[in-house]
């Protein structure tokens, strides 16, 4: 074996076989297929709903006791 | 193939269906795979594809790797290798029924490199390796893309370190020949030429 050409080969092969990088979007894209994003789901403030359904749902019941008081 | 306790505990959470833990193996090593089965197949679109499938793979049987010494990249590049043997069968299969049908094919590159034409060194260079058998692709490949030594590619190869010292010399000498070869084919061309 000629150590000088085989030399020469390894000093080739260093040159030609260099590392590259993925395409990014593949490299995303995958990762996304693979583990799943955690989706967040933010709380809608409900406070002004609660507050103004059990204000209809008071004035609703009064409107009802007068409505019988009113028939009887 | 350092931080081996690092995987160590990232594997563990990955087998208990951790995807941040797996994300993060993954990070970590999706470039080598892709670079090994690039080289391998020479192809874009199939390093992309076969990436995704080596991923998909361990994702599916994370639970069943068992760290006896063999650390998880090794175990990722045993599963790429394997698939890349797969396409390669499955690629031969094809071409046989191309003949069958008497439909001239041509062996085709999609290397960056000679598509920009860079240098036919390369091009020669790398079309020798394609010719080498799988295992001697595969150990040139993990030395000079991935830079792993002996030892690891022993892990990988399941082979002594002596017996990858000894491989990786009858590699070269046998892609030596072949250049040379191809370079006495080449000069002999020039020759013809000018007469």
């Amino acid at each position: 074996m000629n150590i000088s050409n085989i030399e020469k080969i390894e000093e080739k092969l260093g040159r030609s076989l260099i590392p590259i990088q993925p395409n990014n979007e593949f490299v995303n894209r995958l990762q996304k297929r693979l583990v799943p994003q955690k989706t967040i789901q933010i709380e809608k403030d409900s406070i002004r709903f609660a507050i103004v359904s059990t204000f209809l749902g008071l004035f609703i019941g009064v409107l009802i006791v007068w409505i019988l008081r009113r028939i009887t | 193939m350092n931080n081996n306790t690092d995987d160590e505990d990232l594997i563990r959470d990955a087998a208990k269906g951790d995807n941040e833990a797996f994300g993060k193996l993954y990070e970590k090593y999706v470039q080598k795979i892709y670079n090994y089965i690039y080289y391998r197949t020479g192809n874009v679109n199939e390093a992309e594809d076969l990436t995704a499938r080596v991923f998909h793979r361990s994702l599916r049987h994370i639970q069943n790797y068992d760290n006896r010494g063999v650390p998880f990249s090794a175990w990722l590049y045993r599963i790429a290798h394997n698939l890349v043997a797969n396409w390669y069968r499955d690629r031969s299969r094809k071409k046989e029924v191309i003949l069958e049908d008497h439909i001239p094919s041509q062996f085709h590159f999609d290397f960056p490199e000679s598509a920009l034409e860079i240098n036919q060194e390369n091009e020669k260079l790398l079309f020798v390796i394609r010719k080498l058998p799988s295992d001697r692709q595969q150990l040139i490949i993990l030395k000079f893309v991935d830079g792993l030594s002996n030892v690891e590619i022993g892990v990988i190869m399941r082979k002594s370190e002596g017996a990858i010292k000894s491989l990786y010399h009858r590699t070269l000498d046998s892609i030596r020949k072949e250049v040379e070869k191809m370079e006495g084919a080449g000069t002999k061309d020039q020759k013809r030429r000018k007469r």
